[in-house]
């Protein structure tokens, strides 16, 4: 054992030994030290000048890492600097494949994708469409592996791609697809567009009648896109709420405009709807377009809206209760659902009573569940829309109806802000509503002074669906005669699948007209030359990535610090 | 002790030292009459030249001669002779000898010989001299001296000097020249290695004296056994200054020398002064020469 003294003595000895042979400098008297001092001042002078260039050295390597800087230098991003972003156009035309079954545009961006993850350099990290998150190529190959449900998006905002090195954007060069990607980073866009059949419905709208002794006549256009030039055979289809009253087989060349003026003063009042098939066609979306109540639409022109469906390519599938099918067909609700492109009404089935739901017989799947006239004991574990007159059953947010008076009343007061509200009027629209209490998890969308007439509720996510509860009689409302009212049941089943709605035209949306213009390369992997997209394809640099302030201000303190005390200024 | 063999001038040096006077290029008017020219005309007996009269002037003066050749007046003017007036500021500091011994005392001992050959021509002219010694220690100031008479006093004077402390030439200048003094000839022999020199020398200026500046170099101030660290030591303040030995760093030092030696002598010329560098090496006929080139002295008579 060592006792503790010994290191402490070792460590004096050595020390004292160190002291005592330590060199020392022989002393020599001079007459005067003034010479040598002016040597060592000469010799300081030139350690100053040398300090001086050494100061100067910096400051060029400062101003020239600025410019390099500057330019964006593609050989300052290492490996590990900012990832690589992929970033894939979540349009539903993404979702379009080759009727043979070949791969869909999206599987083909991941493809694509993956090559560039194996290809980048070692120790590269990628980001994924806006997610921040830095994946390891492994990681981000598992991502693409299975693209349509590794790669959400939200169809309806354009992406704010994090800082990265440089962006692959993967697109079909249809429709408005623009993330937001900050100036100046590099952007590789990589067309993935595989050039297939597709016929749609891309403009239908009633408009004023040429004289008043005819009805209202609507205006359907058609247009059509084959890759091999053959002609498109079309079977359209129009039909009001009673039966077809026009069937029409097309052969469209590709890219022609097939335009129809279609006297609406025989339809049956209700909904007119437009339906075409194509076969091969790889996007059945636009496929319908529909009016409402097209025979009262007067001298009123009315443009149809359509919301984006996202990735969908398939409407959203609405199942519809109510008292009987009987008291829901030909009303104002029915009549706006099936007008609606975007929803589906897949069953409409009859309320069992007040315990409902019941077991029964399987029930086609469903987005959505339209109570109509009727509520649920329990609510569906499913967006809800509740559309029910002041004297129905307790429902959505509110409560049964009191024993208060009917009024009629205008609704005065609307959260104009929601989304469910857009492009939707309701102040001033004269309800019939019900004392109904709101439940404190919902909010009155729109209110008649003390009386809630639409209420929506909003629960947390991972708690029940939302839903909407239209507190007033729709069939015996002026809102069943005005647009106002297919865009709120279009903005509902947007916000209620949690879909954002966006009202915009038909042809907007679709986006068959890009495709017909989008100019095609030969390798359907070569970045698109459009117009559009000839911007992006310019080869650009980051502006700046934190490393590299960080680095130039490193030097630059170095610099002024180094000036700053030795009094030199460049 | 005195040391009178610093001064074994031979008889041949002092003939050679008697045919030698001081220059100066301006003598202020008055004292003892001197073989010295004034730089403006006055009384003398040798006649100059002449300049045209203007009212007031002596009418003793016209040359009437000349105006009945001229028709013009015109006043005859003379040579006035002074002596002239030299103040020798000897340095007497300890660089001046910094070790003992006759070897480390070679530039006290050589700018002794100067001070005394000074003092010998200029009392042999009939100037006035005054010896001031200057260093840390407190020295009485010689003079003024006139006469030839006076060498042997002048000499004994600076064989007695001895040397240490600091260098002062700034409160040497102030105490010697506080009592306005007349103008003349200040000459200073100092080795100039001290920090004060140059502030003592500026202090001139304003008093409007000629000034000599004779540094007296030992080439063994610039030589150190610098084959490891050393620390140099001052031999006047003691200071000490670590130095690494470097190639060459003694010939830098040379160098050094030189180049503080020609900027004295710049500003010296700057300022109308004489400068002149006297090697302890060198021999007394070769500062002499030096002195004549650089207008100091003179040969006369």
């Amino acid at each position: 054992m060592m006792p503790f003294w010994l290191p402490l003595g070792i460590t004096a000895l050595l020390v004292l030994a160190i002291y005592l042979i330590r060199p020392t400098a022989q002393a020599l008297p001079v007459a005067s030290t003034v010479l040598w001092r002016r040597l060592l001042a000469a010799r300081k002078r030139r350690r100053d000048r040398l300090r001086w260039l050494l100061s100067l050295l910096l400051a060029t390597t400062v101003a020239g890492f600025l410019s390099v800087g500057a330019s964006r230098a593609p050989w300052l991003q290492p490996g590990g600097g900012d990832p690589i972003a992929l970033t894939f156009d979540p349009s539903p035309t993404m979702q379009a494949g080759l009727p043979d079954g070949g791969p869909s545009r999206i599987e083909l961006a991941a493809a694509e994708a993956r090559r560039i993850v194996v290809e980048a350099e070692s120790g590269s990290r990628f980001t994924v469409n806006a997610d921040p998150t830095r994946l390891t190529s492994t990681e981000v190959l598992a991502v693409l592996s299975d693209p349509l449900e590794g790669l959400p998006n939200d169809p309806d905002t354009e992406p704010a791609i994090p800082t990265a090195r440089r962006v692959h954007m993967f697109t079909d060069g249809i429709g408005p697809y623009a993330p937001i990607i900050d100036p100046g980073t590099e952007t590789h866009t990589v067309s993935v567009l595989v050039p297939a059949r597709n016929a749609g419905i891309v403009r239908f709208a009633t408009r004023p009648p040429a004289n008043r002794a005819a009805g209202p006549e609507a205006l359907l256009e058609i247009l059509a896109t084959d890759p091999a030039g053959d002609l498109v055979p079309v079977e359209l289809t129009v039909t009001d709420s009673e039966m077809i009253r026009i069937r029409r087989q097309l052969e469209l060349e590709p890219g022609d405009r097939f335009t129809a003026l279609i006297d609406l003063g025989s339809f049956a009042p209700g909904t007119v709807t437009a339906r075409i098939q194509t076969p091969g066609d790889v996007f059945p979306l636009d496929d319908r377009a529909g009016l409402i109540d097209a025979g009262r639409a007067g001298t009123a022109s009315t443009r149809f809206p359509v919301r984006r469906t996202g990735s969908r390519t398939e409407p959203w599938r609405v199942l519809v209760t109510a008292r009987s099918p009987g008291s829901f067909d030909g009303s104002a609700v029915a009549l706006a659902l099936r007008a609606d492109a975007s929803v589906d009404v897949v069953a409409v089935r009859a309320a069992t009573g007040a315990d409902d739901p019941q077991p029964e017989d399987p029930l086609p799947a469903a987005d959505i569940a339209t109570y109509h006239r009727t509520a649920p004991a329990i609510p569906p574990a499913m967006p809800a829309l509740y559309v029910d007159p002041p004297q129905a059953v307790s429902a959505g947010g509110l409560s049964p109806a009191a024993e208060a008076p009917l009024l009629q009343r205008r609704i005065d007061r609307t959260d104009a802000s929601h989304p469910l509200l857009e492009g939707v009027s309701l102040l001033d629209l004269p309800v019939v509503v019900a004392a109904r209490e709101l439940d404190p998890q919902c909010s009155a969308l729109a209110s008649a002074g003390d009386r809630t007439v639409i209420a929506v509720c909003d629960p947390a996510p991972g708690e029940i669906p939302r839903s909407l509860t239209v507190a007033f009689d729709l069939d015996h409302s002026s809102l069943a005669q005005r647009p106002d009212l297919a865009a709120l049941i279009q903005n509902a089943a947007s916000w209620l699948t949690e879909t954002p709605a966006l009202t915009d035209d038909l042809t907007a949306d679709s986006g068959l007209q890009d495709e017909r213009t989008t100019r095609l390369n030969d390798s359907t992997l070569e970045p698109v030359h459009g117009d559009r997209l000839a911007d992006l394809d310019k080869p650009n640099r980051r502006p700046w990535s934190w490393r590299s302030l960080a680095l130039a201000g490193l030097l630059l303190a170095s610099f002024e610090a180094i000036t700053f005390f030795r009094g030199l200024t460049l | 002790m005195a040391d009178h063999s610093v001064f074994a001038f031979e008889p041949a040096f002092l003939a050679r030292l008697e045919r030698l006077r001081l220059l100066t290029r301006r003598v202020p008017a008055g004292g003892f009459k001197g073989e010295h020219s004034a730089s403006h005309l006055g009384s003398g007996l040798e006649f100059a030249d002449y300049r045209p009269y203007v009212e007031g002037d002596d009418v003793r003066h016209l040359d009437w001669r000349a105006y009945l050749r001229f028709d013009r007046l015109l006043l005859r003017m003379f040579e006035e002779h002074g002596d002239l007036a030299v103040y020798i500021l000897l340095d007497c500091s300890h660089s001046m000898a910094p070790t003992p011994g006759s070897l480390g005392r070679r530039k006290f001992d050589a700018a002794r010989r100067i001070a005394a050959a000074l003092t010998y021509i200029a009392l042999a002219t009939l100037d006035r001299v005054t010896l001031a010694p200057y260093s840390g220690h407190a020295h009485q100031v010689l003079g003024p001296l006139h006469g030839s008479r006076q060498v042997w006093r002048a000499l004994d004077y600076l064989a007695n000097l001895d040397t240490g402390g600091e260098t002062h030439l700034d409160r040497t200048v102030r105490e010697v020249f506080a009592s306005g003094r007349r103008r003349g000839l200040v000459i200073v022999i100092s080795d100039l290695l001290s920090d004060t020199t140059e502030g003592g020398l500026d202090l001139l200026l304003p008093l409007r004296h000629d000034v000599a500046v004779i540094q007296v170099t030992d080439h063994r101030d610039l030589e150190a056994p610098l084959d490891r660290d050393t620390t140099l030591v001052d031999s006047e303040t003691g200071d000490s200054l670590r130095i690494h030995g470097a190639p060459n760093l003694l010939h830098r030092l040379e160098r050094e020398a030189e180049t503080h030696r020609e900027e004295i002598r710049a500003r010296c010329t700057a300022r109308g002064w004489s400068f002149i560098h006297a090697p302890v090496e060198a021999s007394f006929e070769e500062l002499a020469l030096g002195a004549l080139r650089r207008g100091l002295l003179s040969r006369g008579r």
